[in-house]
């Protein structure tokens, strides 16, 4: 017999969990600074001047304004003081005059609660932002509000052609920072009730929405939807795209098809749910993304009446003023927008079981408090907007719009000149954006060697080597993903060919080597086809070498060992560096088809797999996730030790296609060697590489 | 990127550049203002090379002038001047350029048998730029107008085609290979600069394979299929048309990726063959044209001799079509906008609306309803899509992503459709008649479609519910992602063709080992190798199955369940319910009785949840 449940409103603010589950840029700081703006109706610190780390936001500088300026301009004036400044800093946004340059982040009914969505809507209204609604149809409350962005993605969730018209723009998703080059995806346990009704899907079932948009595989096929829905719906058109190395192209193509402006979704952007792998590497952050998007919009003389929304950990006006200055027109905020309505940073969402009633499943009885949230949010984007008009108003400007691309009041600082100019920002003192330490990380997640599952997080921000210490060189290297120019693979329906033909014609069902530390690892090794360490050893002409030893003349299995050098291990050149070097050197003796070339290390992942590859190995040996593994198991009867490592290589596969898909990837033979498909945050790691750095 | 087409004479004969430029000019919604370009095979009488290069004046002249000294035979002469002081100069020479050359001028081409024509502009302003007409007569052309994916729209090098010697080639898409296609060929042929232009690495990776002993069958194998030299597959989105000139003749081939991500439709007339990347601009070149689709992975070759090899064509297929009423718009006349401006206001006033001459027209009718509509001639892209109470008739065909979330209406088409057509559509009625493209009802969500031609890959891909009857053949990768609704395939379709599975290498492999371990006895091994779907599995391996369905992926939504058989009584009422529709519906008539006899692939979606890990972690 079904219980009666006992509906809860939820009207308060829990304490936060953030920065304490690993690496978080949304740390307990940012979380209390938008908390007291959503009480108070401004921001506390409202500027916290030049960090030497972090995001290359974090390191800028703005001339002309200090934070204890700052400081006491904001006591002297108080809120209201600052509402009576003469300064604009809102923008015509579709015809509708904003108070505040804010999108808030496209949210669905489905991922967010219902209520949630309800506060968004009334709060961008009332606040004078502009909120998109998401994949995932128009909530009936949610429709009556007027600042809405209806959004065209390619599940066509809920999509019907009244409700294209209801709001005052389209916005045709092709991806978000969170997850470029991957599919939306509702966790079947939020597929309920009215979500599903909306969504014409059984209730239960996964919602999963394309990788790529089936009628978008190119530039020219989004040239032909833009126009399509402006003559539908006779409104603007705008393009969300993740942040990502051909950035700049796609926002000209975007531009040249008529489109009202584009959004770009750094990496690091919040999301329901995504693979842990795919948010942690692929795409670029939105400060290497901006300026380069204003830059070639600017070249091209498209720039006029364009507009450029810049996304993914924008936690506050100073963020934004930064953005603007480096040629943005406008902020979208989605994970600011949660926090100012409770979100305590617990990483639950796709469990369905959010404790601050925010992306929670429809069948629990915690609601949000409508009102109380709407006040909440109205109070943190009357909090940005004062931010905003105090730095304009400090920077002797009438307007924020005057201060776009001004990057002449910027000076970045601790990073390197080849950074600097793709910002076009000048210098303060030559520095490194990479920064290494230890992210404590556990290497294999147990639901990786217990299930075969692929980690998927909600929410959350994490950029290694940029909002977190990186672990080594590799870690600064950011994967592409196809956004437009070509449509990404779903490698769960479609086939990604990861595995490898050496030069003797061995076939391995992966290019994942497998160290021989465990009898049990060997077995599920040899079971799945994957190479195993030992084994490449004993075939004839193979070697191991330390990383800055040439392996001897006719050598045909070449395995670059980095822990062969012994104790000195972090000294020059690096792992990843040595096989670039012996890549190019066998292209270019043109012996690179009649040579193996192994990198083993102490490597973690199907990202490092990926990059490897990329950069030239033909197989990469993932020690230490697997080794961590063994020590981890010790003790454990011997099949249940081979089935947890068969879970954790096949997994592994799976991380690499999706890594591979997201990119557009379809074959091994595209990966290897294709360093195209690589950029790098670091300018030494970058040269060091013979990559490019981000947004080049 | 781009809208891409091509002419060959098989006969030796010739045609009309002004052909070309139809196409071209019929695709103007594919291109920019930002780079078109031609090039036809024409080798130069005296057998020299054949060089044409921009010259940037002020900057290249003594680049230019130190090849001249080396390698000119007889002097040089501006083809045409481009503004913004950059010319093309043609001259010819005794050798082929350097890749030192090669890097310190930007060449058109350097060839013994080609002609190539590019610029900043759209095609007709660049044909005229070089003083064309469009009367020029060559046995074979190829021609592009550009949409600038991923380098500047300003530099007339980046416009298409792109040359490597012998070989030109127009290309549509974004190669995600490119890094590692590039490394063959900078290594391989010496070559130290670039474009930076994906497509050119495409022009010499052919011509790269030709000098290497090619035939043009081996260029497809290497590059489609990645059958041939290491880094030499594209990967990504392309349709590609090359002309590889010999001194015995040119080879004229096109090639498009398995996916079938971009389009390209062929026509042959007479000894005649047209290609383009819509049927639009087919028939732009030869109005008696009769357009089909290549496949995914499909090719065309024509060999020197005029002899011809095609793989991945679909069928023409017509059926006779009523007069257009005397009240009828004629669509050639308008635009885009007048058109359905014009189609609006019929229905708005009458009900019923007609238009004739459709020329690729897109958009057309999307959103209206209700009403009766028909239409006569080629409806472009994303057609009829969110139409709600329409009742629609085609006579003619289709192009891509027809009624995209169309609803409660009902859409006959007497001839093909391109792809995704019926994407998520909500409820109502799709007919087709003839042949459909990739991804036919992806993401359907309700309604009905018929199809009585051939399908694709990925029909049904995503579907989530209605009912798909497919009478002709279908492709692979049916129905991956199916979480709802229900298909019925004529005939037998085998099972490795319905959703997608790991590669049966690693099955096997799997298999085995799960028996060289003794968890499953011998017997069972056998069965499970002979086992092609997953339910033949879980028979076989019983609870042993659990370790192989990871390889199948745990986000996999469940397993398309397929039986091939009879129809069972209920679905016999389904189908002959649909099929009667069907026939009323489109007036051609089908031997209900006979196919409600007959045997069907019948594949629903069943959600097959990996057991939960046995024990405690």
């Amino acid at each position: 017999m079904a219980r009666a449940v006992r509906i809860r409103l939820l009207n308060k603010y829990l304490p936060p969990v953030g920065g304490a589950a690993g690496p978080e840029f949304w740390e307990r700081w940012r979380i209390e600074r938008i908390r007291h703006a959503a009480l108070h109706g401004l921001e506390e610190p409202l500027y916290t001047g030049v960090s030497r780390r972090g995001r290359l936001l974090d390191r800028l500088e703005v001339l002309g304004i200090k934070p204890e300026e700052v400081k006491a301009l904001a006591e002297k004036l108080g809120p209201e003081g600052i509402d009576r400044l003469d300064v604009d800093v809102g923008l015509d946004f579709a015809g509708v005059k904003l108070r505040v340059p804010v999108y808030l982040g496209d949210m669905s009914f489905g991922a967010l609660s219902g209520n949630p969505n309800i506060a968004l809507a009334r709060a961008a209204d009332a606040a004078g932002a502009v909120v998109g609604v998401g994949e995932g149809g128009l909530h009936p409350e949610v429709a009556k509000s007027r600042n809405i962005v209806i959004q065209w993605a390619s599940g066509r969730f809920g999509v019907d052609r009244d409700m294209l018209r209801r709001g005052i723009a389209v916005n045709i998703k092709i991806g978000q920072g969170a997850k470029p080059g991957i599919g939306g995806h509702l966790p079947s346990r939020k597929v309920v009730g009215e979500i599903a009704k909306l969504r014409r899907l059984p209730p239960g079932t996964e919602a999963l929405s394309p990788a790529p948009h089936h009628d978008i595989y190119s530039i020219e096929d989004l040239a032909q939807r833009v126009r399509m829905l402006r003559e539908f719906t006779g409104k603007p058109v705008l393009v969300k795209t993740a942040a990502t190395n051909q950035v700049g192209f796609v926002a000209l193509g975007t531009a040249r098809a008529d489109a009202m402006g584009i959004i770009v979704d750094g990496a690091g952007a919040g999301t329901g749910a995504t693979p842990k792998i795919v948010r942690d590497h692929i795409g670029i952050p939105i400060d290497y993304a901006v300026p380069v998007v204003h830059d070639l919009l600017v070249d091209n003389g498209l720039r006029d009446g364009f507009i450029v929304i810049g996304g993914g950990m924008v936690s506050a006006a100073e963020d934004i003023l930064k953005l603007v200055l480096l040629g943005a027109d406008m902020a979208m905020m989605g994970t600011a927008a949660l926090i100012a309505m409770g979100c305590i940073m617990c990483h639950l969402c796709n469990t369905g079981k959010c404790p601050t009633a925010l992306t929670n499943s429809l069948d629990s009885p915690l609601r949000l408090d409508i009102d109380w949230a709407v006040a909440r949010t109205v109070n943190w984007l009357r909090a940005v907007e004062r931010g905003l008009k105090l730095f304009t108003y400090l920077l002797g400007e009438d307007s924020l719009h005057k201060l776009r691309g001004r990057r002449e009041l910027l000076r970045l600082h601790n990073a390197d000149p080849e950074v600097a100019s793709v910002l076009g920002v000048e210098l303060a003192e030559p520095g490194s954006v990479a920064w290494y330490g230890d992210p404590r990380e556990e290497p294999v997640p147990r639901e990786v060697y217990a299930e075969a599952k692929t980690p998927v997080l909600g929410m959350g921000g994490y950029v290694p080597g940029y909002t977190a210490p990186a672990e080594r060189p590799i870690d600064l290297l950011r994967i592409e993903a196809a956004q437009v120019t070509r449509p990404p693979v779903d490698p769960y329906r479609e086939e990604i060919d990861i595995s490898v033909r050496l030069p003797d014609g061995t076939v391995y069902e992966a290019p994942i080597g497998v160290p021989c530390i465990d009898p049990a690892l060997r077995e599920a090794a040899e079971a799945l086809g994957y190479p195993l360490d030992c084994e490449l050893l004993e075939r004839p002409y193979a070697a191991a070498v330390p990383p800055g030893s040439e392996p001897p003349p006719g050598t045909t299995v070449v395995i670059v060992d980095e822990e062969l050098r012994g104790r000195l291990g972090r000294s020059k050149p690096w792992l990843e560096e040595w096989i670039v070097r012996l890549d190019d050197g066998y292209w270019r003796d043109g012996i690179r088809d009649t040579v193996a070339l192994v990198a083993a290390g102490d490597l973690r992942h199907a990202a490092d797999v990926y990059k490897l590859v990329a950069l030239g190995a033909d197989i990469v040996v993932v020690r230490r996730s697997l080794r961590w593994l063994s020590r981890k198991l010790a003790g454990e009867p011997y099949e249940r030790r081979r089935e947890a490592y068969e879970n954790t290589l096949i997994e592994l596969g799976w991380e690499l296609r999706l890594l591979m898909g997201a990119g557009g990837l379809t074959s091994y033979q595209s990966l290897q060697g294709n360093r195209w498909l690589l950029r790098s945050l670091d300018g030494e790691v970058a040269r060091r590489l013979d990559v490019a750095v981000a947004g080049r | 990127m781009c809208g891409i087409a091509g002419v060959a004479r098989l006969d030796g004969g010739v045609e009309p550049l002004s052909k070309l430029l139809a196409s071209l000019e019929a695709m103007r919604d594919r291109g920019t203002e930002h780079g078109a370009g031609m090039a036809a095979y024409s080798p130069e009488p005296g057998g020299k090379v054949r060089a044409r290069v921009f010259l940037r004046r002020g900057r290249d002249e003594q680049a230019l002038q130190e090849l001249l000294e080396r390698l000119g035979a007889n002097g040089s002469h501006v083809l045409a001047r481009l503004g913004h002081g950059v010319e093309v100069v043609e001259a010819l020479l005794n050798d082929y350029p350097t890749p030192a050359d090669l890097s310190r001028l930007w060449f058109l081409q350097a060839s013994r048998t080609l002609e190539v024509w590019k610029s900043i502009g759209w095609p007709r302003e660049v044909a005229e730029a070089y003083g064309l007409r469009g009367g020029e007569e060559r046995r074979v052309w190829i021609g592009h107008t550009r949409y600038p994916t991923n380098s500047p729209g300003f530099q007339p090098w980046l416009a298409h085609p792109f040359s490597a010697g012998e070989t030109v080639i127009v290309h549509n898409g974004d190669l995600s290979s490119y890094g590692a296609n590039k490394r063959l060929i900078m290594y391989g042929m010496g070559l130290t600069s670039f474009t930076g232009n994906d497509s050119e690495a495409i022009a010499y990776i052919v011509e790269m394979l030709y000098r290497d002993g090619a035939n043009p069958l081996d260029v497809v194998e290497a590059m489609v299929y990645g059958r041939g030299p290491r880094w030499a597959r594209l990967d990504g989105p392309y349709a590609v048309i090359y002309i590889h000139g010999t001194l015995h003749g040119p080879v004229f081939s096109a090639f498009v990726d398995r996916h079938h991500f971009r389009p390209l439709y062929y026509a042959k007339v007479g000894e005649t063959v047209y290609l383009a990347s819509e049927a639009a601009a087919v028939k732009a070149m030869d109005p008696r044209a009769r357009p089909v689709m290549l496949r995914g992975g499909g090719y065309i070759v024509v060999y020197p001799d005029g002899e011809m090899e095609a793989r991945g064509l679909t069928s023409w297929k017509e059926y006779p079509a009523p007069q257009p009423p005397p009240w009828a718009v004629d669509a050639s006349k308008m635009n885009r906008v007048e058109l359905n401006q014009a189609l609006a206001a019929m229905l708005e006033r009458t009900g019923r609306a007609a238009a004739y001459n459709l020329q690729g027209h897109r958009y057309v009718a999307n959103g209206l309803g209700p009403g009766r509509l028909e239409l006569w001639g080629v409806v472009g892209n994303a057609s009829l899509n969110l139409v709600r109470g329409l009742e629609a008739r085609i006579y003619g065909q289709a192009q891509e992503d027809l009624g995209d979330s169309m609803e409660d209406s009902r859409v006959i088409v007497y001839g093909s459709v391109g792809d995704s057509a019926g994407q998520a559509m909500r409820s109502g009625e799709l007919h087709i008649l003839g042949d459909a493209g990739n991804r036919l009802g992806v993401q359907m969500k309700g309604g009905t479609i018929v199809l009585r031609g051939d399908a694709g890959d990925y029909l049904a891909e995503f579907m989530a519910g209605g009912v798909i009857v497919a009478l002709g053949r279908v492709g692979r990768y049916i129905a991956s992602g199916m979480v709802g609704g229900k298909i019925y395939v004529r005939g037998h379709v085998p099972v490795s063709h319905v959703g997608k599975a790991p590669p049966r290498r690693q099955v096997e492999r799997y298999i085995k080992a799960l028996a060289a371990r003794g968890e499953i006895s011998e017997e069972q091994m056998v069965k499970a190798l002979r086992g092609q779907t997953v339910e033949e599995l879980l028979q076989a391996l019983g609870d042993k199955f659990r370790r192989l369905a990871k390889l199948w992926g745990v986000l996999h939504i469940g397993y398309p369940h397929v039986e091939y058989r009879y129809l069972r009584g209920d679905e016999r009422d389904e189908l002959e319910a649909i099929l009667r529709r069907h026939v009323e519906a489109t007036g051609v008539p089908l031997d209900v009785e006979q196919l409600l006899e007959e045997k069907y692939t019948v594949i629903t979606s069943v959600k097959v949840k990996p057991p939960e890990g046995e024990g405690a972690w």
